[in-house]
């Protein structure tokens, strides 16, 4: 089967980002089709994307980022995509790293996921948490919340299911999934953009903060024993 | 010798209650599935209103002493059953939700395509 990838990339109000980011992917040698899920931007997100001439997904209410990753994951896969690469739209991943990502799945035991890790970019008390999560969860990944992922079909498949739906992030929880389903998981270490952050929407308040501790804490410990 | 007699008061709010169960199920109001159950509940708060002694029976036959913290326990764990359920089913109808707002969002943009391909080849 031929190789054939697609970058999905959600967004919400990034019309100040979200051009860079596409003209960085052009400039791939790979040149992978790009899916932009606008998640009900108020601002002219989707008119930039259109003008641009890459797939836009408009969702009429905003779902949030993993619905809205969902989204383009469902297209990539009714398109017949081999493989799908996840960054986000404010410019903290780098486009000139997709290639990385790529490069590791043409081995012979090539990973059904591959995770660009950047845990640099982590503050002291986000280091502190994300230990908390992987020893309650058992996962096994350095840095739990990096949008940048690379999917093959058989987590696409997996990615897609109603059982993912329910999700709210797509960090601890998705990884518990793929972690149950026994599929492989690796890192790459990548650079990253450290003027972004790409939790700045979850820990923009303390409220938030607090929802999004206990929420994945709760997932953790709900999820420890969970098989297939 | 006070003016109402409980009973007569107890059974006029239980035939009321019942009543309009009965007349929002006839009027279609409620769905099947919804009519079967509250025509239960309405059928069990007429017999209940009629004859609160009922009550005092089932206190002494159950060894409760004080019998009408019965109606109130009673209440108390189907309003919880009542709202588990009805996160449940919340929870279903999100997913229904988010999966149709996914699906418009992937069908309008192949409308787009097959619309703009079309246009290409007049």
């Amino acid at each position: 089967m031929d190789f054939r990838l697609a970058i999905v990339i959600p967004a919400k109000n990034e019309a100040n980002s979200i051009q860079a980011v596409i003209d960085g992917i052009r400039t791939l040698s790979i040149k992978p089709h790009i899916i932009v899920v606008n998640d009900a931007s108020t601002d002219c997100t989707a008119e930039i994307v259109k003008k641009s001439g890459v797939i836009c997904l408009n969702h009429m209410e905003s779902l949030g980022a993993w619905q809205a990753t969902q989204t383009g994951l469902i297209y990539a896969q009714t398109q017949g995509y081999t493989a799908v690469v996840t960054m986000d739209a404010d410019g903290q991943h780098l486009s000139s790293e997709i290639e990385k990502l790529v490069a590791v799945v043409s081995d012979f035991e090539a990973p059904d996921v591959v995770i660009g890790a950047c845990q640099g970019r982590a503050s002291f008390a986000k280091k502190v948490v994300w230990n908390i999560f992987r020893k309650i969860s058992g996962i096994k990944i350095g840095d739990i919340t990096s949008g940048f992922r690379l999917y093959n079909r058989s987590a696409l498949a997996l990615l897609i299911s109603q059982r993912a739906s329910l999700l709210e992030y797509q960090d601890v929880g998705v990884l518990l999934l793929l972690k149950a389903s026994g599929l492989k998981v690796i890192e790459v270490q990548v650079s990253m953009d450290k003027r972004y952050d790409g939790n700045s929407r979850i820990f923009s308040s303390w409220f938030k903060i607090l929802y999004y501790l206990v929420s994945t804490l709760l997932i953790s410990f709900s999820k420890i024993f969970h098989k297939k | 010798m006070t003016f109402f007699n409980p009973q007569i008061v107890s059974a006029v709010l239980a035939l009321s209650i019942a009543m309009s169960i009965f007349w929002l199920i006839r009027r279609d109001y409620l769905i099947q599935r919804d009519g079967i159950k509250w025509i239960v509940i309405a059928l069990g708060v007429l017999l209940y209103g009629i004859n609160p002694a009922l009550n005092d029976s089932i206190g002494n036959a159950l060894g409760i002493g004080y019998p009408p913290i019965i109606v109130v326990l009673i209440a108390l764990a189907v309003t919880l059953i009542k709202l588990l359920i009805a996160d449940i089913e919340r929870a279903k109808l999100q997913m229904s939700v988010t999966r149709l707002i996914q699906k418009v969002a992937i069908l309008e943009s192949r409308l787009e395509e097959s619309l703009a391909s079309s246009q290409e080849k007049q």
